[in-house]
């Protein structure tokens, strides 16, 4: 804390040096003294640490001065101080006096200006430190800190300013006087949220964690919120945690991003529009699409552009855009051109703002100009504007400008081009339009051609530029010429003459084609350089058709001179056309068919010159080789001549052609064979005799051709191989050799005709099935003119000797396979594979039988219709199939399909699966035992199997089954030593086998694993189990084994259990002899099991039994089991507690022994025996000294294993002790129950009894108040009207509490408006706060609803309870309510109140304390605060009575919270009317009443009496008195009174009977009867209600509470109905003007009529009325005025009915009373009356709008 | 209501005469008006009326006047129509006085809407 002198100074100065002495502290070390002081030496603020310096208690009062810290004459310290206004900093030495005997320290000093205060700065320090003010030059932390552009401010630990610097300041536009010392929270407005958030942020930063967060600071009026970020870092600062702010405004960083952003944009419009632009063409173009562009991405609204024509002084519109309606653009500008000029220049901006002041009246509003120039001058305006009257940016202004000069500039140069190219573009559109195309040569070569040139070429124009002629046209033009020469002669001459050529040219296209052009050339000079100018026009079309004519002519020719040819030689000739008629023949053929040329030309040839039979075949022919235009070029047919003979012709034939390619016909020439035939036919006649000895032969014979075809061959070849005559005309020798043996025999064939001599060939043909058939035999060729013309061959059938070899090589390996195969299924598919060497096996079976003869596996299946994924064995139940059929008869098959289905039938089987065309089955025997068949079968070809196919597969069959056999055995074998294995190698079991000489002779893996892994050797066979490499490796021991051993060897089997130490198992060992067949034995076979598991449970087990055990023995309760007898066979030895007896004396006993009462056992047996399992059973038992106890027992039924009942077990408990204190409290709780119904029905019988009384007192006092004048008295009858209020009050508590204690409180819910209700609560104690000085305020939170549904009296109450009580212990500060509500569900909300105090508070103990009744926190003697105590423990009940609860927060000294939350219903529409309405009723003031009703007053108790009436009468009441029911009864029928106040307890008679006996009397002229009573509560008043009262006070009787209720009444129009009677009846009040009291409108009428109609209807109504009536009055008047009171009659019936419709009561009762005088002639009143309703319709009149209305 | 019936009402106080049309057309009636006899024999012969509330004290002709014409109305359509007497003055007249006359019921004024919905009902949904 800083060491402040205790001068006198001037406060601010000491203020502002106090800062800066935090400051400095802050920059000093922390022992050094600092102190700062006034230039006049005076210390303002000095630390602690200056003491340090001063150790005497004299120096303290040197503290006081700066010459006095530093010991410094005055003169010195002037010095100083001149010095320091130089220097600014002076340091020195102090030495310690002999006085002070102080260390030296040394001291500097700085004159520091700190807000426009000149301050001397000292610090003070240990001569050996430095100081830390020596070194700062400036106050650089205040300047640095305050100077700062960032907005920097300092918080203390309670978020209260130390220091905000100048931007800070800026930034929230504060003053600092404003934010320093006072908290963060309360300087900007923050609301709660904010408050909160920016709370727990500062905590955060005070915790040590850097906190970086946005916010927002409010702005004053209607800104908009401020984003800035906040940084708050936690600090130290005197000595104290601060926490250091900086704030950046987020608006100027995005600001700054948008400015570059926007850059951007600039950039990227100027890029897009001159990248757009250049596809447009002119200035207007341009100028258009950069308005455009410029309207869709700025936010100017609209634009124009004007073109400037300077010579005319003038600009006109030439487009305009966007926003352009609100005043149209004007055409034309008149624009002075020396303006224009200027823009020009460097007075652009002037020139450009005179402008823009002269367009802007012009085109009425406010414009953008921007010129769009070149260097030389303004080409257009471009004008733009927008909506809102906005500033434009800079950057803006700048892109425009920016915009200006790039368009000016590219319009510019776009028109240079355009001028550039116009002359150009004539030209080029003549050129280009040209139809023929054009091309311009110099020096041979093309320099240029318009378009149809390139179409021409068909290639593009770089292809011809720059070639000569030559490179497109072919080496030689048609006519012979080169085209290189020919092209340059011509050129050269074109351009040496100057004569234009035209000649015809061919040239050839890139792709090659050519086409032919005529080319006109002539000379052009163009610039003094001669140029070729050639036209060509295409005439290849025209050259084709010439073509086209002369091929055509040429054709022609030929044909003729072919057929004139043909008319010379001696060959047979003539063409067809393509319908087979004849169009030439020659001579030569005429005569060979003898038909003259006219008979045959145009003849169809096939009809006339072709035999019958052959006719359609070869028409057909014919046409075919016209279809496909493929002729056979030569081939020998028959014609008839025409005297029928047959005559053989070998013919060539070719097509004719048209000149287009088509054909037109077929020509042919033929030669006459029919001699050759003739003596080839008899050659063969030959033959065939020939051929019978060949066909006799066995050998198959065979001539053939040199190209191989079949010259002959005999019958035993045809036989054998199938062939019929025909086939082998069709066939070569290629179509029937073997492929395999195709090379070899066309090699041997080949040298054999080389003339080599082939001795023997060995070959294999392919019958017409397709079987192959070996052949061996030999072959010579025949020769002719020394060619080889044909050979022979002679072949012997060698195929079943070969087959039978093959047999014999498939037996073989078959036999093999068994031992080869590596098991059963590759057997089969070997044995298939060695099978298919011989036989066809397309589909192949193999099926088995078991031994029995019971299934049917088929093993091997392979078959076309059986899919072969399908790879799982079938099986079948061995029933009548083929197999079966097979395997019974145990013989082979061979059958043909009919052949099978014959069988099948005959024999009964079923040939399963499909029927094959042939088959081959065999059994598969092995001896007489037939394992199974296989079975090889064909679907399509019937002669794929031969019968002798079947001795074969027959023959094998018996080797496949022994294969099969010996393969199952074997596999069978591996199976059983696989399982074996298994079983030896399996599971944790050791096995092992020994011989007599103690060799392990064999062990599993276990069992070597085990010895291995403790002997670390590997265990092998025949080890000796004494072996010293093992002989320690024994479990246990060696001796223990070999004892084992011996005891084996001697022929008994070991049985034992051997626990392993090191492992921790449990093994079962077995020993067994190994028994031989002799019954001899060598070896012993030993097996261990790992039993650990079963070992140790066993072991468990044991243990457990011991635990059960101890715990059965140590049982408290009694455990016992009998057997079904009674019989005790155990119990716990707590037994001895229970009875006394020891278990042993029990044990054997009838549990009947133990039982007081016999039925008792009988009752739990029964039980037991009924449900197995009873629980609580209550007994009595005797113990052995004979004393009974109550015993309570859990029993259930004990089974044995096959579920017989055999025992039953339980357990008894002793709960004597516990039944007596049972006893003993239900007896207190009684006791207490009965205590409390005394207290409650004392309280409320109390209560009565006190009200009477109260009533009297508070009644009296209430009457006194209204007639004192006197101050004085008023002062003494307010006090005692606070006295009798607060009595009253600690009354209604005592009796609301007895109530709801009773449980009789009932809540008597309404719609209730929360804010009337809050407004009660304040004014009812506003008034006590404003006494006590305190604020007191109420907030209804928004979103709580207004009108709900509740009981207001209690919600009242409890509110009233709280805020008297925060009243009470508040002695400053303020009372705050605030009410808010939270949601529950659709219509219910769970209200929360809170009533906050700044009283005393209360401690925690005391919270806890606080709703218990009758407890009042101060018991001190001292008790200044009043009341029962009971207003909070029935605030309680109250609150849990509305669904709610109530509660504190508090601390004592800092205040409370009271708070309470109920449920609520929001209030239906129909409540909240109801609400208001009794709201009215309630505000109506308590005045007199206008009607004086008459009133009787029946009440026994005087005081009451005196009480009632003097209220009454007050009120303007006359009232009558009764004392008694009799009294009543009497008066009230005598009378006709307004109302009956009736008391309900009375002596003799009481009021509920004297009402009903009122009621009876008077029947429907009863008047209301209103029960006066002290019980108070309303289910009370609502018994009344229900016994024939109408309505209710409550006494103390109140004048408010009659006025009501008198009120209520008479709007209920009581009153109109007995008006009559009051008016009739005597008595002073006949006086009264009852029409004028009447309500003018009831509105209970009007607001029905509303619900009806609506307020406008309404309105219209008595709008209405008010003219009807006025009408009717009128007409009244008139018949008054004649006395023509009968005529009146039907007047004011109207009036009156239409008057009580409308509820205008009074005016209608009027009319009414007329009404009825006249009737009775009374005419007494009538001219009285009439006038009153005349004054009534005024009234009305005047007012029933304002009514109607409210 | 497949199709609103029509009620004519006979009455000259324009006031009530506005109020009982609102409640009856507020129960979907079509309503037809007379301010006095005259017109409720006029209305009677040229509408189609499903029943009539007659204010007896109605000028020109009074309502008992015009129950029984039309009563006597040769066409029995009209003869027939409910008609419910609406007075002020029910004591003026007895029961038999309107049995007489031929009125089915009647409202004794001031009007209960409640009960003049539920008279006008039972005669026309009869």
């Amino acid at each position: 804390m800083p060491f402040i002198p205790n001068w006198e100074t001037n406060t601010v100065l000491t203020q502002l040096a106090d800062a800066l002495l935090q400051v400095l502290v802050q920059l000093s070390k922390p022992f050094h003294g600092v102190a700062v002081a006034h230039t006049s030496g005076k210390v303002l603020a000095a630390n602690a640490q200056v003491a340090n310096f001063l150790p005497h208690a004299t120096d303290s009062q040197r503290a006081g001065s700066l010459q006095g810290l530093l010991r410094l004459t005055q003169e010195e310290f002037r010095e100083l101080v001149d010095g320091l206004q130089q220097q600014r900093f002076i340091s020195g030495e102090l030495l310690p006096t002999a006085a002070s005997g102080a260390a030296p320290y040394t001291y500097s000093c700085r004159l520091v200006d700190y807000q426009g205060e000149v301050f001397v700065c000292v610090e003070l320090a240990d001569t050996s430190k430095p100081t830390t003010l020596a070194p700062v030059q400036d106050l650089s932390y205040h300047l640095v800190f305050d100077g700062s552009t960032e907005p920097l401010f300092l918080l203390d630990s309670e978020g209260r300013f130390i220091d905000i610097n100048r931007s800070a300041l800026s930034l929230v536009k504060q003053q600092k006087e404003d934010l320093v010392g006072h908290p963060i929270f309360s300087s900007f407005g923050l609301n709660l949220f904010e408050r909160v958030m920016l709370k727990k942020q500062i905590k955060k930063a005070l915790e040590g964690e850097k906190q970086k967060f946005e916010w927002w600071l409010h702005g004053t009026g209607q800104e908009e919120l401020l984003p800035v970020e906040i940084l708050l870092q936690k600090g130290a600062f005197a000595g104290q945690d601060v926490l250091y702010g900086a704030v950046k405004n987020l608006q100027e960083v995005i600001g700054a991003e948008q400015d570059v952003r926007f850059r951007n944009h600039q950039l990227e419009f100027i890029n897009h529009l001159i990248t757009n632009i250049s596809t447009s063409d002119s200035q207007y173009e341009v100028l258009q699409f950069t308005l455009d562009e410029l309207l869709a991405k700025s936010d100017m609204s609209g634009g124009c552009v004007y073109t400037c024509l300077p010579a005319e002084g003038k600009a006109s519109l030439s487009y305009s855009a966007g926003d352009t309606n609100a005043s149209p653009v004007p055409d034309e500008l008149a624009l002075a051109p020396e303006l224009l000029e200027k823009l020009l220049t460097q007075d652009k901006r002037t020139a450009l703002a005179q402008l823009q002041e002269q367009l802007q009246p012009l085109l009425r509003r406010k414009l953008t100009l921007v010129p769009i120039t070149t260097e030389k001058a303004v080409l257009a305006l471009l004008v733009v504007w927008q909506t809102r009257d906005t500033r434009l940016s800079r950057s803006f202004m700048v892109l425009l400008d920016f915009i200006g000069t790039t368009i000016g500039n590219y319009i510019a140069r776009h028109q240079l081009q355009l001028q550039l190219s116009y002359s150009e573009d004539k030209y080029r559109l003549l050129f280009e339009s040209s139809y023929d195309a054009i091309l311009l040569f110099k020096d041979g070569v093309v320099v240029e051609c318009n378009e149809k040139a390139v179409e021409f070429f068909r290639c593009t124009r770089e292809e011809l530029l720059g070639h000569s002629p030559t490179n497109h046209s072919p080496e030689l033009q048609p006519d012979g010429s080169n085209s290189a020469l020919k092209a340059e002669r011509l050129m050269r001459e074109v351009l040496e003459t100057g004569k234009p050529k035209i000649f015809e040219w061919q040239n050839r296209r890139k792709d090659g084609t050519l086409f032919d052009v005529e080319i006109s050339v002539s000379r052009l000079i163009i610039d003094n350089e001669s140029y070729i100018q050639a036209f060509k026009r295409d005439i290849t079309q025209r050259k084709q058709a010439q073509l086209a004519k002369r091929r055509e002519e040429v054709l022609h020719e030929s044909m003729e001179h072919f057929r004139t040819f043909l008319d010379k030689v001696s060959l047979i000739y003539y063409s067809l056309d393509v319908h087979g008629n004849i169009t030439h023949s020659n001579n030569y053929f005429l005569k060979y068919v003898e038909y003259t040329r006219e008979e045959l030309i145009g003849q169809n040839f096939f009809a006339l010159l072709v035999p019958e039979q052959e006719r359609a075949s070869r028409l057909e022919d014919f046409n075919k080789a016209l279809e496909t235009s493929h002729l056979s070029t030569n081939y020998e047919r028959d014609v008839i001549t025409k005297s029928g003979q047959l005559k053989t012709l070998r013919w060539n034939a070719m097509f004719e052609y048209n000149h287009e390619g088509q054909i037109t016909g077929i020509t042919s020439v033929g030669k006459d064979m029919t001699d050759k035939r003739i003596a080839m036919e008899a050659l063969k006649d030959n033959k065939i005799r020939l051929q019978d000895l060949f066909d006799n032969a066995h050998d198959l014979i065979q001539n053939i051709s040199i190209d191989n075809k079949f010259i002959f061959v005999n019958k035993a070849w045809k036989d054998r191989l199938g062939y019929t005559d025909q086939d082998i005309e069709s066939l070569t020798l290629n179509d029937i050799v073997h492929p395999y043996y195709k090379a070899k025999l066309i090699y041997q064939l080949r040298n054999l005709y080389k003339g080599e001599n082939v001795n023997k060939i060995e070959t294999v043909f392919l019958t017409k099935a397709g079987k192959p058939v070996h052949l061996i035999g030999s072959i010579t060729c025949s020769w002719q003119d020394g060619s080889p013309v044909a050979t022979r061959a002679i072949l012997h059938d060698i195929t079943d000797r070969i087959k039978a070899e093959r047999l014999q090589k498939v037996y073989y390996s078959i036999a093999n396979l068994a031992i080869s195969s590596k098991d059963l299924n590759s057997l089969y598919s070997a044995i298939h594979r060695e099978l298919s060497k011989i036989i066809e096996t397309r589909n192949i079976y193999i099926a088995l039988v078991d031994g029995e003869n019971k299934y049917l596996n088929f093993v091997y299946l392979v078959d076309q219709f059986i899919d072969k994924a399908n790879k799982t064995h079938m099986r079948r139940p061995f029933s009548a199939g083929l197999s079966e059929y097979i395997i019974e008869t145990g013989k082979p098959l061979y059958m043909q399909k009919n052949d099978l289905l014959e069988l099948a039938e005959r024999e009964g089987f079923n040939p399963f699966g499909a029927t094959p065309e042939v088959l081959l089955c065999s059994p598969l025997a092995i001896g007489d035992r037939i394992i199974g068949v296989i079975t090889l079968q064909d679907y399509q070809n019937p002669d794929a199997y031969v019968s002798t196919d079947i001795e074969i597969l027959h023959f094998i069959s018996n080797q496949v089954a022994l294969a099969i056999e010996r393969k199952r055995n074997e596999e069978q074998i591996n199976n059983q030593n696989a399982r074996l294995n298994a079983i030896f190698e399996s599971g944790t079991h050791h096995m092992w086998s020994l011989n007599r000489n103690y060799e392990l002779t064999s062990f599993n893996r276990n069992f070597a694993a085990g010895f291995e892994s403790r002997s670390g050797h590997v265990l092998k066979p025949f080890t000796r189990i004494d072996d010293s490499s093992i002989v320690a490796v024994h479990d246990n021991s060696y001796a223990f084994w070999e004892d084992k051993y011996k005891q084996v060897f001697s022929g008994i089997p070991q049985h034992f259990e051997i626990y392993l130490p090191h492992t921790g198992i449990w093994r079962e060992v077995y020993l067994s002899p190994i028994y031989l067949a002799d019954n001899t034995f060598e070896e012993v076979s030993g097996m261990a099991l790992d039993i650990t598991d079963k070992k140790k449970s066993q072991l468990d087990l044991a243990q457990s039994e011991e635990k059960f055990r101890r715990i059965f023995e140590s049982f408290q309760d009694v455990y016992y089991r009998v057997t079904m007898e009674g019989i005790l066979r155990l119990v716990s030895p707590s037994v001895l507690q229970l009875i006394g007896y020891r278990e042993e004396e029990v044990l054997g006993q009838n549990i009947a022994t133990f039982y007081a009462l016999p039925e008792d056992l009988k009752l739990l047996r029964n039980r037991v025996l009924q449900e197995q399992s009873v629980r609580d059973i209550e007994i009595e038992m005797v113990t052995k000294e004979g004393i009974r106890k109550t015993v309570i027992i859990d029993s259930r039924l004990v089974y044995d294993e096959e579920g017989n009942a055999v025992a039953m077990e339980g357990v008894a408990r002793d709960v004597s002790e516990l039944k007596r204190t049972q006893k003993a409290l239900l007896k207190a709780k009684e006791e207490a129950e009965n205590l409390l119904k005394v207290k409650t029905q004392f309280l409320a019988n109390m209560s009565h009894e006190l009200r009477t009384p109260m009533n009297g007192i508070i009644g009296m006092i209430d009457l006194l108040n209204q007639i004192t004048t006197d101050p004085e008295q008023s002062e003494y009858i307010d006090t005692l009207r606070k006295s009798s209020d607060a009595l009253l009050a600690i009354l209604n508590d005592i009796l609301d509490l007895s109530k709801i204690q009773a449980g009789k409180l009932v809540l008597h819910e309404s719609g209730v408006d929360l804010n009337e209700t809050l407004n009660k609560i304040h004014s009812l104690f506003v008034n006590r706060a404003q006494q006590k000085d305190l604020s007191f305020t109420y907030t209804i939170s928004p979103g709580t609803p207004r009108h709900i549904f509740t009981d207001e009296t209690r919600l009242l109450q409890i509110l009233s309870n709280l805020t008297s009580n925060a009243i009470k212990f508040t002695n400053a500060g303020k009372v705050r309510i605030n009410v808010d509500a939270e949601q529950l569900e659709q219509d219910y909300f769970r209200l929360h109140v809170r009533v906050k105090d700044s009283g005393i508070g209360i401690s925690p103990e005391d919270q806890q304390l606080l709703f218990n009744d009758f407890m009042q926190l101060d018991n001190s003697s001292t008790k200044t605060f009043g009341g029962t105590g009971l207003g909070l423990a029935i605030s309680k009940q109250l609150t849990q009575l509305l669904g709610g609860d109530i509660g504190v927060e508090s601390q004592s000294e800092a205040g409370s919270v009271f708070w309470f939350n109920i449920k609520v219903r929001l209030a239906s529409a129909a409540e909240v009317a109801e609400q208001q309405q009794r709201q009215q009723q309630q505000n109506t003031e308590v005045e007199t009443l206008h009607n004086s009703p008459y009133v009787l007053l029946v009440d026994d108790n005087q005081i009451n009496q005196k009480v009632a009436q003097k209220l009454l009468e007050r009120l303007g009441c006359i009232t009558n008195v009764a004392s008694n029911g009799y009294e009543a009864i009497e008066m009230a029928t005598k009378h006709q009174y307004n109302m009956i106040f009736m008391d309900i307890q009375m002596p003799e008679m009481d009021g509920v009977t004297a009402t009903n006996i009122i009621k009876e009397k008077l029947g429907e002229n009863c008047p209301p009867v209103v029960a006066m009573t002290a019980y108070s509560m309303k289910d009370d008043a609502e018994k009344f209600m229900s016994q024939g009262l109408d309505d209710y006070v409550s006494k103390p009787v109140k004048s408010v509470d009659l006025h009501t209720v008198i009120m209520k009444w008479e709007q209920q129009n009581w009153y109109n109905h007995k008006q009559l009677a009051i008016a009739t009846t005597p008595g002073e009040n006949t006086e009264q003007e009852p029409a004028q009291a009447a309500t003018i409108i009831d509105m209970d009428v009007v607001d029905q009529l509303k619900q009806i109609g609506g307020p406008d209807f309404v309105i219209q109504l008595y709008v209405e009325f008010e003219e009807e009536a006025a009408l009717l009055i009128e007409e009244v008047k008139k018949d008054l005025q004649l006395q023509q009171y009968k005529a009146i009659l039907s007047t004011l019936h109207q009036l009156k009915g239409t008057g009580f419709t409308l509820g205008i009561v009074s005016l209608a009762g009027l009319a009414k009373q007329l009404e009825h005088d006249i009737k009775a002639d009374d005419l007494e009143h009538v001219d009285e009356n009439f006038s009153k309703l005349q004054s009534h319709y005024e009234t009305y009149r005047k007012s029933y709008k304002e009514i109607i209305l409210c | 209501m497949a199709e609103s019936k029509t009620i004519l009402i006979a009455e000259d106080s324009s006031v009530i005469l506005n109020l009982t049309k609102k409640i009856l057309e507020l129960q979907k009636y079509k309503i037809l008006t007379a301010k006095n006899g005259g017109e409720v024999i006029k209305q009677v012969e040229n509408n189609k009326i499903d029943a009539i509330l007659m204010d007896l004290n109605i000028p020109v002709k009074s309502g008992m006047d015009c129950t029984r014409e039309i009563r006597a109305h040769e066409n029995k359509e009209i003869a027939s129509i409910p008609i419910i007497a609406v007075t002020g003055n029910a004591n003026n007249y007895s029961m038999e006085d309107f049995k007489e006359a031929g009125i089915n019921d009647y409202l004794p004024k001031p009007l209960d809407f409640d009960a003049l919905v539920i008279t006008v009902k039972k005669y026309t949904e009869a």
